[in-house]
């Protein structure tokens, strides 16, 4: 009983925090046409960088207020230099499709060894509320609690920003039509560069929440960006729901997979997204 | 031409650097030492060489090192560390003396090369400082796939190999194809047994284990199948995640497996997530080891220091092995004085050094830079270095040469626990529980 509590319990934490990876990296694409390969070194920079920050004296919850702004202007600059110069001379969508997606394996490899040159292959690691409570007789950490109730708090405020707010009508409207948002006002440059900056904020939360409780090292963008992009297409490429869904499923099939050997995880989300793309190519919540 | 062209073509040449950069040669001054003196310097005695060629003055030796990529802190915590100051030493005193050159004293100068980590760039910068450099000698480059791949280079060209990080059961088999490679750290072979004897000493009935399901892992749990039995120690063994994840389903089937002893052979980002979440989970078993990456200071010291006190590691050397590694972590220490971030590395670096002072005075007392003669005395002598004597047999350093193989950290410092003479304090058991969040 207890096991099956403790994979229902840190599926969902874990779930969560996926989710809000993914919701970054659907975002992204669904509205920018930007595979983004570089999506966790921004999670894989916050991380370390809120590690440092914490060791150093700062308390957990304020480096998000050092982090997520950051993140956020680096993604909404590199935005507006790279990625609308690369628009622009792109003859067509698809030509621009396939070249932003190249561009951000370059930007992959300048971030991630940006990372190796500062903090090296060591990881980071504090102890913040690191002890356990017992759950319907399973033993769980206090961090992971709060590691999901924030992941909830960023998935409900990132809902009513896209819903709510007129930056977000805007996201919605570009993500279904750039020509008629154009058409009806909406700032395409401007909400592009936003939604790119916002996909990186989102990153650097699960990198922040990582950070409390994971050790992260410089190395964990890439293995989380291919979390990502597996939540993405189980849920659906550009749907938001769909990445929290994903997420979801992701978490509670990896917690229950290391019960019977952890290195069978990635053979089970692989063989996920093959089923699913067999029955289902759009996702589960994939438009 | 318009400005928006120079800027990507000013893009892609950085770019461009960015990628070759790495196969740039580099020959800077290492960090916080003295220029070697220029002179070479002749003996006044009786006895006259005759000169190859009066006009070297320097024995060449290049290096392929990860200097970027995922193996950078193996060159910033282990051998880097110690073929830089060997360098700096030998150069220091003058050089190394070498009969056929006169008798003269022939200072180091050393070349380096970034692999970036990757093993084909490795192999192609290997067979370029070889075949172009015109270099004396080549030192390792690292990592056990590094090694399996570079032994037939160095062979191919006639250089002598004398590893440093890696090897194992998987280089074994090279033995009988290569004649003049030579292996520095100590392995599962070696070090289970020990850690077997220790944990049969100590009480421990029950071990629970994960490990990585890569060369490693695998080579260590195979030796403990075989050396745990032996002692009727008990074990629950559970694979390791490929990927970085969340580590609470292990920690989770430890607890319920009530083993006194938690040991993982993985890597260090593991090891230290593992133990992050144990504290997280309050689980606190009777011993806890980890390795590879155990044995590295910074790595007990990122893990919590002294509140992970009783943290054991594979290795072993200690400060209080004797007075000459007292003073080789004092002088390495003293070179690394201006790195914050650095500290000592307590499994391969004392056998590298060794291997090094091995390797100078097997120059010293053949007289020669041919390495196939040079290689032929170390394969036949035991050689007195400052850290004791130390003899290769079958390609690997004996155990004798090494001053431990199991160690824990107590009190933060890290000893050598192994049962007998090389023991520097008694292990601590059960280890302290961890520190109250």
């Amino acid at each position: 009983m207890s096991t099956v509590v403790n994979i229902v319990i840190y599926g969902v934490i874990m779930g969560g925090v996926y989710g809000l990876i993914a919701m970054g990296l659907t975002l992204q694409y669904g509205v920018g046409k930007i595979l983004n390969v570089s999506h966790g070194e921004f999670l894989m920079l916050s991380a370390m960088t809120s590690c440092t920050l914490v060791k150093a004296g700062l308390h957990p919850l304020l480096s998000f207020l050092i982090c997520l702004p950051a993140a956020f202007i680096i993604g909404f600059i590199i935005n507006i230099t790279i990625y609308r110069y690369l628009r622009k001379v792109s003859k067509d969508e698809a030509t621009f499709e396939s070249n932003a997606m190249l561009m951000s394996f370059g930007l992959y490899f300048i971030l991630a060894n940006i990372g190796l040159k500062i903090w090296g292959t060591l990881s980071k690691s504090y102890q913040y509320y690191s002890y356990p409570v017992k759950i319907l007789g399973a033993t769980i950490a206090v961090n992971r609690l709060i590691i999901l109730a924030i992941a909830i708090i960023f998935i409900v405020a990132f809902f009513i920003f896209l819903n709510k707010t007129r930056i977000g009508k805007s996201i919605r409207a570009t993500s279904q039509s750039t020509t008629a948002a154009a058409m009806m006002g909406v700032k395409i440059n401007r909400t592009m560069a936003i939604c790119f900056g916002t996909g990186g904020l989102l990153a650097a939360a699960a990198g922040v929440l990582i950070g409390m409780a994971l050790s992260p090292t410089a190395q964990v963008g890439l293995s989380n960006t291919v979390i990502a992009l597996i939540v993405v297409v189980l849920g659906g490429m550009g749907s938001i729901p769909g990445a929290v869904l994903g997420g979801l499923l992701i978490g509670l099939v990896g917690q229950a997979v290391s019960f019977i050997d952890s290195s069978l995880v990635m053979v089970a989300n692989y063989l996920m997204v093959l089923i699913l793309l067999l029955l289902r190519p759009k996702g589960l919540l994939g438009r | 031409m318009q400005k928006k062209s120079w800027l990507i073509i000013a893009l892609a040449m950085v770019l461009l650097l960015s990628v070759f950069g790495g196969c740039a040669k580099s020959s800077e001054p290492t960090p916080g030492k003295t220029d070697a003196p220029a002179a070479t310097e002749k003996p006044t005695g009786e006895e006259t060489y005759p000169d190859k060629d009066p006009n070297k003055t320097t024995i060449k030796i290049s290096a392929v090192r990860p200097m970027s990529g995922a193996n950078v802190s193996f060159e910033y915590y282990n051998y880097g560390p110690v073929y830089k100051m060997w360098v700096d030493e030998v150069n220091a005193a003058g050089g190394i003396r070498v009969k056929e050159y006169g008798n003269r004293k022939l200072t180091i100068d050393l070349v380096t090369y970034d692999d970036t980590s990757d093993v084909g760039i490795m192999v192609d910068l290997l067979i370029k400082t070889m075949t172009e450099d015109n270099v004396d000698f080549v030192l390792s480059p690292c990592s056990t796939a590094s090694l399996q791949a570079a032994a037939p280079i160095f062979d191919q060209y006639g250089y002598l190999m004398i590893g440093a990080e890696g090897g194992g059961t998987d280089t074994k088999p090279l033995y009988d194809e290569y004649e003049d490679i030579f292996f520095t750290t100590s392995f599962s072979v070696h070090q289970v047994p020990k850690m077997a004897e220790i944990f049969n000493e100590l009480g421990v009935k029950k071990v629970f284990i994960t490990y990585m399901q890569d060369a490693h892992g695998l080579e260590y749990i195979e030796t403990t199948h075989e050396e745990f039995p032996k002692y009727g120690i008990e074990y629950v063994e559970v694979a390791a995640p490929w990927d970085f994840a969340d580590m609470t389903p292990i920690i989770t089937q430890a607890m319920e497996s009530g083993a006194d002893a938690f040991v993982a052979y993985v890597y260090p980002p593991w090891g230290a997530s593992l133990i992050n979440t144990g504290i997280s989970m309050g689980y606190n078993p009777k011993a806890w080891l980890t390795g590879p990456g155990g044995s590295q200071q910074s790595f007990y010291d990122e893990a919590g220091g002294m509140a992970v006190n009783g943290l054991m590691f594979e290795g072993a050397w200690s400060v209080n092995s004797g007075p000459a590694y007292a003073d080789f972590a004092k002088r390495i220490a003293e070179y690394y004085k201006d790195e914050p971030t650095w500290g000592p590395e307590w499994w391969g670096t004392a056998g590298y050094w060794g291997a090094m002072e091995m390797l100078q005075i097997a120059i010293e007392e053949t007289g020669t830079l041919d390495n196939a003669v040079v290689a032929d005395y170390l394969h036949n002598n035991v050689i007195q270095t400052s850290l004791g004597p130390m003899q290769f047999v079958n390609h690997e350093l004996t155990v004798d040469s090494w001053a431990g193989m199991i160690g824990q950290y107590i009190n933060g410092v890290a000893e050598v626990i192994d049962v007998g003479v090389k023991r520097t304090a008694d292990p601590v058991y059960p280890k302290p529980d961890w520190p109250a969040a």
